[in-house]
């Protein structure tokens, strides 16, 4: 079981409070396809990729990005149990979308990067800790149920 | 996932915007990087003050932008360009090469902080491979 501080805990309702999901999601989903072309495997159904503005551009990419990003809110309401609350979604990306995990963490770091480019200064350090902590957790929740 | 010519322009042109504000990037990316991944603490346990704004945290912010700088200027050969510094992390400090990757990720943060509209998917892209290089040139006599 995770351990939360109330700082930590204020921290990320602060960050959510503050995300703005229609902006954030479809550029963190942008920025992992551009950053880390290999995540692009999973999605040559949303059509044009081939290179920075097609993806930039592309209205499948940004209407998934904001999906990608509510999929956090179910840590959010239950942040005392969040391995349990993300059983479905990762047999889904086990099962189904066969998504490598590593990649996980490419698009918490992806994550991360929009938020700091939206809350500049605000964005401290200790806040940073604490969101860190919080995308590890949901990283390992979705990373669960691989075999 | 070597630098193509155009990554190398990129990284040039962002770096001359970066440059002046060295020092507050520097200090603010190592300061991030012992806050929210502590087991990098390991490599400081001789400096008497970790906190933000502590002269060994800034002197040191400080030395690893120039590092970047001089990393900059030789892209064109980072493992020959960096030999010094290469072997300083090699022989002397040995830092686990993982912990290049964290702390070119607080740097990228800290970019994205002062540089939001010019930290644009492509430059984040170009910045972040000259990072993995220069974390590759400084591992290149581990072993």
């Amino acid at each position: 079981m995770v351990e939360w501080t109330e700082e930590e805990r204020a921290f990320i309702q602060e960050i959510f409070s503050k995300l703005k999901y229609e902006v954030v999601g479809p550029k963190s989903l942008c920025r992992a396809l551009i950053v880390y072309p290999w995540t692009q495997r999973y999605f040559a159904h949303f059509g044009n990729l081939y290179n920075e503005d097609a993806i930039m551009g592309n209205p499948e990419v940004a209407r998934h990005g904001v999906v990608v990003l509510h999929g956090l809110d179910a840590a959010l309401k239950n942040m005392d149990n969040i391995k349990s609350n993300y059983a479905e979604l990762s047999e889904l990306h086990s099962e189904k979308l066969h998504v490598d995990p590593d990649n996980f963490k490419l698009m918490a770091d992806c994550i991360t990067v929009v938020i700091a480019t939206q809350m500049r200064s605000s964005f401290t350090p200790a806040m940073q800790a604490a969101w860190y902590k919080f995308l590890s957790v949901v990283v390992s929740a979705l990373s669960r149920q691989y075999h | 996932m070597s630098l193509s010519d155009k990554d190398k322009s990129l990284v040039k042109a962002f770096w001359a915007k970066v440059a002046p504000k060295a020092e507050i990037i520097g200090h603010d990316a190592l300061y991030r990087m012992l806050s929210v991944y502590p087991q990098t603490k390991t490599y400081f346990s001789h400096w008497p003050d970790m906190s933000s704004g502590s002269a060994p945290v800034k002197n040191h912010g400080k030395k690893i932008m120039g590092g970047l700088a001089e990393a900059v200027a030789k892209i064109d050969d980072l493992v020959g360009g960096l030999l010094t510094l290469s072997e300083l992390h090699a022989f002397q400090m040995r830092v686990d090469p993982a912990n290049y990757k964290i702390l070119a990720h607080c740097i990228l943060v800290v970019l994205a902080v002062y540089f939001p509209d010019d930290l644009t998917p492509e430059v984040h892209l170009a910045f972040e491979k000259f990072l993995a290089n220069v974390a590759l040139a400084m591992s290149d006599k581990y072993r």
